[in-house]
């Protein structure tokens, strides 16, 4: 607080004397916060914790030392389970505060136990057997459930992630990028049908107040998946590689209007930068095809010259008119 | 020197204050409006998105207008490029100021990305002309211009770019001097970053320096961060060893390896130590990111425990310390307190931090490749996702 400026701002009677002493009395004594700090050593700490315990299982099987860490496993899931189910506050539709800031990250540290745990089971003992996915299912069951039971984002992301794994694409925000090279057709219908049912699942998460703050993970997670899906179908289908326009501007529309009513701008830089990539790869594909000629280059690099000043136009203007 | 008008920037500082203010409820809503009337900013920055969107459409625009020059000059000679490529740069520089004279972009996106073009024109423009440039050539080509736009536009990128190209600059131009130069270069390196820091601390308040805080802080962050590097163990044996040919052998180690042991295990320790002593967020979340850098150097010449242990108790060290640190400051003592800043700027942080736990956990079991697509056709897809609600 830059206490002679807000004396200035009072000078000039922009501020009242008791918002001027207000700022006096928060800069005298404002409280060093080292919450984050706090948060990072706690969640690192979870992650080697978790980690490490999960490889010494593996290390150590056959031996007795195992049946020791299992147990030592076991233990930290279930006092974490107990500990929140004890802390936490009654059970609502609408968003409920963590009781502490320990709260969340026991949670997870109980998650990821349990996950340890049911993966161990499976590894050595087949417990769910081999059909319907059920290795990878009985964990999303458990993450959305938890996730629902004690209002956390973080598992609710997990759980989604989880879900695509189910149905057969790995997604997680840099896997999205790296693993899905967009080879195989059925992963792209798949990713489509994965990104329209999250949004919708998002949308009525919303208009039924169930738990309305998780819509934005969902469509987040919606919205990254169907538009990769759209592209890459655009990449992959040789001969109607037009047709997929069609999706795309459907989604396009769709997540405009809902960036429009929520004023996200996150929404109109994804649906830009996608709805971009989509349009112009469609356009250069059909002069590439169609006109046969060296001039045509020129063209090509006029139409991104003149597209891109265009969208900085369009960004420029939804600046404008969401502020 | 700096390409803004004085009072929009001035006006800005003023705005950042009294949003501040206005966020932790000090001063009232009809306050804050009456002072953002006072002191209008007309500087064009839009938020962190369309920034974003800016800076990838600018790169767009730029690398196809170069690849318009570039089918003029088709058949051109090397040189002949070159000289369009330093003519190009001259552009980009005439569009940058353009737009923030004419336009008042200001953290726009499309004045960052022009700043990276130009410095990018003008190094392959060089590179060129002259068939072979040294490396302490190239430093000096990205420190000139860098130096000039983080004076000119107050840019902490641009900052950070010639710190970087700097350090290159030293280390180049020393190191031709002899074997003495190389023993003591990293004390040298150390003792820029220190003066750096010292500097940057002396004047980062200065009333005269106000329009480059951020850059202040960005390079005093890097400073420390660089100070540490430089005299840390397992760097300078990598770095010695492979830029001097020392053709060191598992477990040698530099001549007077212990010494850098010193710095490597108490820097840190310093850095956290002053951080709560003075409440410097700065150098206490460096020295906290730093401590890994220690465990890390440690753990790659000395092998105590087998990995998957050492994860665990480090973690349920860090745990306990954790627990402890929060109990112990409940309620709030000497100064420090636990509690969440009352920031509604980091409500964002809340969604961010989701991303970061779905990405860093996600060892689940995967089916395996061959009976991967057996339930991964599209119906069961569509099934699964309404089958959990």
């Amino acid at each position: 607080m830059n206490i002679p400026l807000f004396e200035r701002l009072q000078q000039e009677g922009l501020i009242s004397d008791t918002s001027l002493q207000k700022v006096k009395q928060k800069a005298g004594a404002r409280l060093f916060s080292v919450h984050w700090e706090l948060k990072t050593i706690l969640y690192l700490g979870i992650l080697l914790l978790t980690g490490g315990l999960g490889i010494l299982i593996y290390k150590n099987i056959d031996t007795i030392g195992h049946q020791v860490i299992l147990a030592v496993i076991g233990l930290i899931c279930t006092s974490s389970f107990v500990y929140c189910e004890r802390k936490k506050l009654p059970f609502a539709t609408t968003k409920v505060p963590a009781p502490n800031s320990f709260f969340d990250y026991i949670l997870l540290l109980g998650c990821l136990t349990l996950l340890t745990f049911i993966t161990y089971l499976q590894v050595q003992y087949t417990v769910f057997g081999t059909a319907y996915g059920l290795a990878t299912f009985i964990p999303m069951v458990i993450l959305f459930f938890c996730a629902y039971y004690f209002d956390h984002l973080g598992i609710l992301s997990m759980a989604i992630t989880n879900l695509a794994a189910w149905v057969g694409i790995a997604i997680t925000p840099l896997n999205i990028l790296k693993a899905n090279d967009s080879a195989n057709a059925e992963i792209i219908f798949t990713g489509l049908l994965l990104g329209v049912a999250l949004t919708a699942i998002a949308w009525a998460s919303e208009r039924r107040s169930i738990k309305a703050h998780f819509e934005f993970t969902y469509a987040n997670f919606g919205i990254n998946i169907f538009f990769i899906a759209c592209l890459a179908g655009m990449f992959h289908f040789d001969s109607f590689y037009p047709l997929w326009l069609l999706p795309l501007t459907g989604a396009i529309f769709y997540f405009y209007k809902k960036a429009l009513a929520t004023s996200l701008f996150y929404f109109i830089l994804l649906i830009t930068l996608y709805g971009y990539i989509g349009i112009s790869y469609v356009i250069v594909r059909f002069l590439v095809l169609g006109i046969r000629d060296f001039g045509i280059v020129y063209l090509i690099l006029m139409y991104f010259i003149g597209s891109a000043t265009g969208i900085i136009v369009f960004l420029s203007r939804m600046n404008k008119k969401l502020k | 020197m700096i390409a803004y008008n004085h009072t929009s920037l001035d006006n800005l500082l003023l705005k950042e204050e009294a949003a501040d203010a206005f966020h932790q409820q000090l001063i009232s809503t009809e306050e804050y409006n009456a002072i953002e009337k006072a002191y209008p900013v007309n500087l064009y920055s839009p938020n962190l998105f369309i920034r974003i969107g800016l800076f990838v459409l600018t790169t767009v625009i730029v690398s196809m207008g170069y690849a318009f020059l570039l089918m003029l000059e088709i058949g051109g000679s090397e040189k002949g490029i070159g000289i369009l490529t330093f003519f190009y740069s001259l552009l980009l520089y005439g569009a940058l100021e353009f737009i923030i004279r004419e336009k008042k972009h200001y953290r726009s996106g499309m004045d960052d990305a022009l700043q990276w073009l130009c410095i990018g024109a003008i190094v392959g423009a060089a590179n060129l002309i002259f068939s072979s440039v040294t490396i302490f050539g190239q430093a000096a080509l990205i420190f000139i211009p860098a130096f000039y736009f983080l004076l000119r536009f107050g840019n902490a990128i641009m900052g950070v770019l010639a710190f970087f190209a700097l350090l290159v600059i030293v280390f180049y131009g020393v190191t031709p001097l002899g074997n003495m130069a190389k023993t003591i270069m990293p004390f040298l390196l150390m003792a820029i970053s220190f003066s750096v820091y010292w500097l940057m601390k002396q004047y980062s308040n200065n009333n005269r320096l106000r329009y480059y805080q951020h850059c202040c802080t960005l390079i005093k962050i890097l400073a420390l961060l660089i100070l540490y590097a430089a005299g840390n163990y397992f760097v300078v044996r990598e770095v010695s060893n492979s830029l001097f040919n020392l053709q060191l052998k598992e477990g040698e180690s530099v001549p007077y390896g212990w010494v850098f042991w010193i710095p490597t295990v108490l820097l840190p320790a310093l850095y956290i130590f002053r951080g709560i002593q003075k409440k410097d967020v700065i150098l206490l979340r460096s020295g906290l990111i730093l401590v890994a850098a220690v465990i890390f150097t440690f753990r790659y010449y000395y092998h105590l425990a087998p990995l998957e242990i050492a994860l665990s108790i480090g973690g349920t060290i860090m745990i306990v310390i954790a627990y402890f640190i929060t109990k112990y400051l409940t309620p709030p003592k000497h100064g420090f307190t636990h509690a969440e800043p009352n920031d509604p700027q980091l409500a964002g942080l809340l969604q961010v931090e989701s991303i970061i736990v779905a990405q860093t956990f996600h060892h689940t079991p995967t089916p395996e490749p061959g009976k991967h697509f057996d339930f991964g056709g599209g119906s069961g897809g569509g099934a699964g996702a309404t089958d959990s609600f």
